[in-house]
């Protein structure tokens, strides 16, 4: 592992902190055969490099650019993202929903972090936090105004509590102004956050 | 934790970085590289709900690591003593003899938890349904908020191992899994913001059919 920081220096003397816990349990599973530092590299640098939200970000510009696609998309999310090659860890179950002008959908997971790993990596601090987590189902406009983002009245807001191993990604409306761009152009448009339903996308 | 109160606002950032230091990166590949192994994601959450909840605040990463420990000793992958006297030198900055590599590898178990089941579903998308009251002190994967709530079928979903029995090796029991709909003010009552709906992952057995 790469050698501590500053930030971690109290920390080295303390057998009870979790950076030298972590640092017991990572050395002894390895000299007990069970876990291989490359094992450890390897994941840390796919979730760090490969996966990630621009994986989500190809569904949602090819679904913009091909109707039949993103019909496909909607009726079976798990079949569609397959065909781009993205599938894996919690994604046995992919839902897509998609934002129109009358309905605003929302993720989250009030009973841990439930996240669609493959298409958008590893989900941000806040979404894991408690109080997004206990809020965003109690209060989802106020929460999602605190984040910068306004529904009007006539917007029906859906929040999706992934309690179980479905996993739920959010088609995000196309915005306006962006006809004459390609599909990668696009891609790069779409943000984890409008993914996830608390935020919007707008032309650049 | 949904509708729990006094949690503040949401840390948003736009721009998070993946891990905020080397404990959390540990946390996570240690923790996905031995799920390979006890392979019950139930299991895995359930042992998270159970640390003392002082232990739970901490952070997400630090009940990961917790987790993670107490999963090693259960599976008898370390011991305590193992763990404890390793803690010890490191931060003492002593070098410790290497542990005895096991006699052979554990078998990886599958992570999938979708499965076959021969029943038929019980319910189609549009039935008005009610959640059971249950309060299981085990593990449960219907929320707090949602007992007892009158709601309407959304989606079907295929049929999945379910969490509840998953969780303490009381065996798989696969079932079907629905995406049920409330209106908010089911259920929060007359302060819920207009115009909203939750939609909530349940199992068939949370359910009953509604008048």
């Amino acid at each position: 592992m790469a050698p501590h920081d500053d930030q971690d220096h109290d920390h080295d003397h303390d057998p009870e902190s979790p950076e030298i816990r972590s640092r017991a349990l990572e050395e002894l599973l390895i000299e007990k055969g069970l876990v291989s530092a490359e094992a450890i590299d390897g994941i840390l640098s796919r979730y760090e490099n490969d996966i990630g939200p621009m994986n989500g970000a190809r569904l949602v510009a090819r679904a913009w650019t091909d109707p039949e696609f993103k019909q496909r998309l909607l009726d079976d999310g798990t079949r569609a993202a397959a065909e781009l090659e993205l599938a894996g860890l919690q994604m046995d179950c992919l839902v897509v929903r998609e934002n129109t002008p009358s309905v605003h959908n929302v993720v989250c997971c009030t009973l841990c972090s439930c996240y669609p790993w493959a298409v958008l990596g590893l989900p941000p601090a806040w979404y894991k936090d408690p109080a997004y987590r206990s809020r965003i189902v109690r209060e989802p406009r106020r929460v999602l105004a605190e984040m910068g983002l306004e529904l009007d009245a006539s917007i029906e807001v859906h929040v999706w509590d992934s309690s179980a191993e479905v996993r739920y990604l959010v088609l995000p409306e196309r915005p306006a102004g962006t006809e004459s761009l390609s599909e990668q152009e696009l891609a790069e448009l779409v943000t984890r956050d409008s993914m996830i339903g608390v935020a919007r996308l707008h032309a650049p | 934790m949904g509708g729990m109160h006094g949690f503040g606002a949401v840390p948003y950032e736009k721009d998070p970085e993946l891990f905020k230091n080397d404990m959390e990166r540990r946390s996570f590949a240690l923790t996905n590289l031995l799920l390979a192994y006890v392979a019950n994601v139930d299991r895995f959450r359930h042992t998270i709900e159970k640390l003392p909840i002082p232990v739970y605040l901490e952070g997400y990463y630090e009940r990961w690591l917790a987790t993670t420990e107490q999963l090693a000793v259960e599976e008898g992958f370390v011991t305590p003593a193992e763990l404890t006297e390793r803690c010890r030198a490191l931060a003492a900055k002593q070098t410790s003899p290497p542990a005895a590599p096991i006699d052979a590898a554990p078998a990886r178990g599958e992570r999938t938890t979708k499965r076959d089941v021969a029943t038929t579903p019980r319910f189609a998308v549009g039935d008005p349904v009610v959640t059971l009251n249950d309060h299981p002190h085990g593990h449960t994967r219907l929320p707090r908020y949602a007992r007892a709530k009158r709601g309407v079928v959304a989606r079907r979903h295929p049929s999945f191992v379910f969490p509840d029995t998953n969780a303490d090796g009381a065996g798989e029991n696969p079932q079907y899994l629905y995406a049920v709909s409330f209106s908010g003010d089911e259920l929060w009552g007359t302060d819920a913001e207009p115009g909203t709906r939750i939609q909530i992952d349940l199992f068939e057995s949370y359910l009953r059919p509604a008048q």
